[in-house]
C-alpha cells in the first residue's frame, strides 16, 4: 500500500502548508477586516502564527514521544481504550466538519466565478471523487502528490503577487501600527483557524519514526512561518488593492482582488485563472488531507475496511449539500471554531499532559 | 563461468574443466537418430574414420556448409590413430560441448550447433550462420550529433554493438530462455556496481515469470514484465539506440535485450526519462537546456492547447481579452457545428493522417500528408465546417507533439488529449483541472520497477533536478 517509509523535514513542511494554506486564504481576509477593521489587521496575523507555534510544540513532543504512530494509536494508549475511542471520535468529526466545510465554500467559488449553471452537487461531487481516487492508494500517493503540486501552487502565488503590486494604492494601508492592541490579539480566535492543518501531522505519525522534538518542532515553525508570510503577503496587497471598506463587504476578497489585475496585449487578459488553479490546488489538498485523516480514524475506530473510504466519502458529500446557502454556511463557522479548538488544542493537549503525567512513552 | 553459448544449462554455472571426461552422456542415441533423419531440414551423416563410426547431425538452413567441411569435417577425416584417443579428440575442449539431455540437444541443433555423436557420446560445435541486416541509423529515433549505429535483430550483434561503447569488464550479461515453445534468448545487461540490488532482484524475477509459448518481438516482452497493464503510460523504455542503452547502463538501470528484436528494453524509467534525447549531452548546455524546455511546453501544448481553447471559447469568452474575442466569433460565424465537435473532428483527422503516413510506403507518404493538412483542412475552412483558428490550434498541438521523443510516450498524450477535450467540453476549465488532478494522481501512482514515475519531482530528488526541464552543465574534470 504505503510505500513512504519515513517522512523528511520537506516533505512535512510540504504535507502541513499545503493542509493548511486552504479556504483560510481566501475567507480569512473579510472576517478579520470586520473584526479589526484596521488596516493594521495583518499583525494579528503573525500573533496567531506565534500562537500556533507554541500550540505546535505539543504536536512535536507528541509525534516523538510516540514514534510510528498516528493519533488515533496513541490516544487509545494514553487515555485508555473507551477515551481513547471518544478522542478518536471527536477528532474524526472535526474531520469530517472541516472537509465538508471546504468543499461547499470551494464548490460556491467555483460556481460563482467558473460555471454558473453547473448544480452544485456536480461539482461537490467531482471534487471529492477526485480526492477519493487520491486516497484511494495510501498515504504514499497523497506525499507524492502534495510534493508534486507544492511548487507549481507556490509559484502560482508568487505570481500573482507580482502581477498585483501594478495596483496597489498605498494610502489604502496607511494608517500603519495605529491600532490597540487588543482587537489584534483577539482577532487570533480568526486567523487562529486559518492555521489549522498543522495537526495534519499527528495523523501521518506512522510515517514519523527517528525524529526528535525540537527536530520536529524547527519543522512545524518553519511551515508556520512560510503559511503566514503568504498569508500576510495576501492580505496586504488585498488592502492595498481593495482598502478595508471593501474587504468587509465582498464574500471573497481575494479572488475579487486577482480579478482586478489587468493586463493588456497579453493572450489572457485578467490573471484570476492562475489565482483559481492555484488556489484550487491548495483547496484540494486541503480537502484531501482531511478526507484522509477521516479515513483513517475511521478505519482505526471501525476496524479497516476498503468501503470506508467510501462511506466517509458519503457523509462528507451528504453534509457538504446540507445547508441552504453561503450564508448559512458562514452561520456554522461559530461551530466549526469551537470544534477546531477541541481537536486541535484540547485533545492534544491532553494527551500530551496524560502522558507526561503517566511518565510513559512509547518505542517501538 | 560459462557463457560460450547462449542455450545450454551451463550458462552462468561455474566452468567445468574438461567436460569430456567428467560428464557421461545418457541419450539413446538410436531414437535421436532415428527421429533426426526423418527430419527433412535436418541433415544426419555417418562417417566411418579409422573403425570409429560418427554421426553428424545439423541443419542446413542455419550452419556455415563451409565451416562444417573445413573444421568439422576434414579434420576428421585426417585423424591419425593414437593410443587412448577417438576421433572427438580432434576438436579442443573449448570446442565440444556435451549434451545431457534432449532437450539440451535440441536448443543447440536450432541455434546452428552441429552434433556429433561418438560410441554414447553427444557433442556439439558451434557452426551458426544466421543472416541479419547490417547495421543502419534507426527510423524512429532520430538525432543531429553522435553515434548512429542502430540496433539489429541479432542479439550477438546487439552485444557486439553495446560493448563498443560500453568498454567495462563491469558490464554483465545474464542469459535467459523465453517462449515455452520459440525458445527465444534474453539478455539482462546491467553494471555491476552502478545497478540497484532490488531492482536487480525485480528484473530477473519479472523475465523468469514471463510465461508465453512465442516471444518474437521486445514490444512483447515489455508488456508481459509491466505491471501497470491499465496505464496508458509505458513502464520501459523501448530504443534502438546503442548509446541510449550505455547511458542507461551507467545510470544504473537494466536492459534487455531480445533475440530477433532492434528494441532494447530500458528499465526503470521515469516521466522525464522519456523526454531526454542523446542530443540534449552532446550540445552546450544553455541551448540544450532550451531546447529541452521547449520540449516539455510542446508536450504541454499537445495535451492542453486544444482543450483549453475549446473551454475558453465554449464556456469563458470573458477571459479573452475583448478585440480577440471578437475576431475568434467573426471566424465561428456560419460554422454549423459546436466548437467541441469541431476540435473532435479535427483531431480525428489529424489522427488519420498521423496513421497512414505511417503505414503509407515511404515514396507515398509524404504526398497523403501534404493531400491532408493543405487541401482538406483548407477545403474544410472554405466549407465553413471548421473556423480556421481550430484548424491552426489543432494542427499546433499536432506538430508539438512531434516532438515528444519517445513514441510510447507521445502515443498515450495523444490519447490523453482526447480525454481532455471531453473535460473540458463538459465542465470547462474546472473539468479540465480535474482532469489534470486525475493525470497526476495516476501519475504519481505509477511506478516503474518500483521506482516512481514522476521522480525526482515527486518525491524530491535534488541531485537530480539539474537533469530535468534544464540539463544543467556537466561538472569539469568528470561526466555528469
Amino acid at each position: 500500500m504505503s510505500d513512504a517509509k519515513q517522512l523528511t523535514a520537506l516533505q512535512i513542511i510540504v504535507l502541513t502548508t499545503s493542509t493548511m494554506i486552504g479556504i483560510g486564504i481566501i475567507l480569512m481576509p473579510r472576517d478579520l477586516a470586520r473584526h479589526v477593521d484596521t488596516p493594521d489587521l495583518w499583525i494579528s496575523i503573525i500573533f496567531g502564527a506565534i500562537f500556533m507555534c507554541i500550540v505546535s510544540i505539543i504536536y512535536a513532543f507528541l509525534s516523538s514521544r510516540y514514534p510510528g504512530l498516528s493519533i488515533f494509536d496513541i490516544s487509545p494508549i494514553i487515555v485508555g481504550k473507551w477515551f481513547g475511542f471518544i478522542f478518536n471520535f471527536c477528532f474524526v468529526i472535526y474531520c469530517l466538519i472541516i472537509s465538508a466545510y471546504i468543499l461547499r465554500v470551494t464548490a460556491v467559488i467555483i460556481k460563482n466565478y467558473l460555471l454558473d449553471t453547473t448544480p452544485l452537487y456536480v461539482i461537490a461531487g467531482t471534487f471529492l471523487m477526485v480526492s477519493l481516487y487520491l486516497i484511494a492508494n495510501g498515504a504514499g500517493d497523497v506525499v507524492r502528490f502534495f510534493q508534486l503540486y507544492f511548487p507549481i501552487m507556490m509559484f502560482m502565488f508568487i505570481v500573482l503577487a507580482l502581477l498585483s503590486t501594478k495596483d496597489i494604492n498605498i494610502q489604502n494601508t496607511r494608517p500603519m501600527f495605529e491600532t490597540d492592541i487588543l482587537p489584534l490579539i483577539t482577532g487570533v480566535k480568526i486567523t487562529l483557524f486559518s492555521f489549522v492543518g498543522i495537526e495534519f501531522l499527528l495523523v501521518f505519525g506512522t510515517l514519523i519514526k527517528k525524529k526528535s522534538a525540537k527536530n520536529l518542532m524547527y519543522t512545524l515553525w518553519t511551515s508556520l512561518g512560510l503559511t503566514s508570510m503568504l498569508y500576510i503577503l495576501f492580505i496586504i496587497i488585498s488592502i492595498g488593492v481593495l482598502g478595508v471598506e471593501e474587504l468587509k463587504e465582498i464574500a471573497f476578497p481575494t479572488i475579487e482582488m486577482a480579478k482586478s489585475i489587468e493586463f493588456q496585449g497579453f493572450f489572457f487578459e485578467r490573471f484570476e485563472l492562475i489565482f483559481l488553479f492555484g488556489w484550487l490546488i491548495t483547496a484540494f489538498t486541503s480537502l484531501t488531507a482531511y478526507y484522509f485523516s477521516m479515513t483513517t480514524g475511521m478505519k482505526k475506530m471501525f476496524g479497516g475496511s476498503r468501503f470506508m473510504i467510501w462511506i466517509s466519502g458519503t457523509i462528507i458529500y451528504v453534509l457538504t449539500l446540507y445547508p441552504e446557502g453561503l450564508t448559512d454556511v458562514f452561520h456554522y463557522s461559530q461551530l466549526i471554531q469551537i470544534i477546531s479548538a477541541i481537536a486541535v488544542i484540547a485533545i492534544p493537549g491532553i494527551l500530551l499532559l496524560v502522558s507526561l503525567l503517566r511518565r510513559q512513552t512509547y518505542v517501538s | 563461468m560459462c557463457k560460450t553459448c547462449l542455450s545450454c544449462s551451463y550458462y552462468n554455472k561455474p566452468f567445468i574443466q574438461g567436460v569430456i571426461n567428467m560428464e557421461k552422456s545418457r541419450l539413446d542415441i538410436n531414437e535421436i537418430l532415428r527421429e533426426k533423419s526423418k527430419q527433412g531440414h535436418i541433415v544426419t551423416k555417418e562417417i566411418e574414420i579409422s573403425g570409429h563410426s560418427i554421426y553428424v547431425i545439423y541443419m542446413p538452413s542455419i550452419t556455415k556448409n563451409a565451416e562444417i567441411n573445413n573444421s568439422i569435417l576434414s579434420p576428421l577425416m585426417e585423424w591419425k590413430y593414437r593410443k587412448g584417443q577417438t576421433p572427438v579428440h580432434t576438436f579442443s575442449t573449448e570446442q565440444l560441448q556435451v549434451m545431457k539431455n534432449k532437450d539440451e540437444l535440441d536448443a543447440h541443433l536450432l541455434d546452428g550447433y552441429t552434433i556429433l555423436i561418438e560410441n554414447e557420446d553427444v557433442y556439439a560445435l558451434d557452426t551458426a550462420y544466421f543472416s541479419h541486416r547490417s547495421i543502419s541509423e534507426p527510423v524512429s529515433e532520430m538525432t543531429l550529433r553522435g553515434s548512429r549505429d542502430g540496433f539489429i535483430e541479432s542479439i550477438q550483434e546487439n552485444i557486439n554493438l553495446l560493448r563498443v561503447h560500453l568498454r567495462t569488464t563491469d558490464l554483465q550479461l545474464e542469459y535467459y530462455t523465453v517462449g515455452t515453445k520459440s525458445f527465444t534468448n534474453v539478455i539482462l545487461a546491467y553494471i555491476q556496481g552502478e545497478v540497484n540490488e532490488e531492482l536487480l532482484k525485480e528484473a530477473r524475477k519479472r523475465i523468469e515469470e514471463i510465461n508465453a509459448e512465442y516471444v518474437s518481438d521486445g514490444g512483447l516482452i515489455e508488456q508481459s514484465i509491466e505491471k501497470n497493464t491499465y496505464s496508458l503510460f509505458p513502464e520501459v523504455q523501448g530504443t534502438e539506440r546503442p548509446i541510449k542503452v550505455t547511458n542507461a547502463l551507467v545510470e544504473g538501470k537494466v536492459a534487455i535485450f531480445v533475440d530477433g528484436s532492434p528494441t532494447v528494453l530500458i528499465a526503470p524509467i521515469t516521466l522525464n526519462s522519456l523526454f531526454q534525447t542523446s542530443d540534449d549531452y552532446s550540445f552546450k548546455w544553455i541551448p540544450a537546456s532550451l531546447v529541452r524546455l521547449m520540449r516539455y511546453i510542446a508536450a504541454f501544448l499537445a495535451v492542453m492547447l486544444p482543450s483549453i481553447y475549446i473551454s475558453l471559447i465554449s464556456y469563458h469568452h470573458g477571459l479573452i481579452p475583448t478585440d480577440l474575442a471578437i475576431s475568434i466569433s467573426k471566424t465561428r460565424e456560419g460554422v454549423p457545428i459546436p466548437s467541441f465537435m469541431e476540435a473532435f473532428l479535427m483531431q480525428v483527422t489529424i489522427e488519420v493522417l498521423r496513421e497512414a503516413g505511417i503505414r503509407l510506403p515511404k515514396p507515398i507518404g509524404p504526398a497523403v500528408s501534404i493531400v491532408g493538412a493543405i487541401v482538406l483542412g483548407e477545403a474544410a475552412v472554405t466549407a465553413g465546417i471548421v473556423s480556421p483558428l481550430m484548424v491552426i490550434v489543432v494542427s499546433f498541438a499536432a506538430i508539438c507533439s512531434f516532438t515528444i521523443p519517445d513514441y510510447s510516450l507521445s502515443l498515450a498524450l495523444r490519447a490523453i488529449s482526447f480525454i481532455m477535450l471531453f473535460a473540458a467540453a463538459i465542465l470547462g476549465i474546472y473539468g479540465l483541472i480535474i482532469a489534470i488532478f486525475l493525470l497526476s494522481i495516476h501519475l504519481v501512482r505509477i511506478k516503474s520497477f518500483s521506482v516512481p514515475y514522476l521522480e525526482p519531482f515527486a518525491p524530491y530528488y535534488y541531485k537530480r533536478w539539474k537533469d530535468t526541464f534544464i540539463r544543467f552543465r556537466f561538472k569539469k574534470g568528470g561526466s555528469q
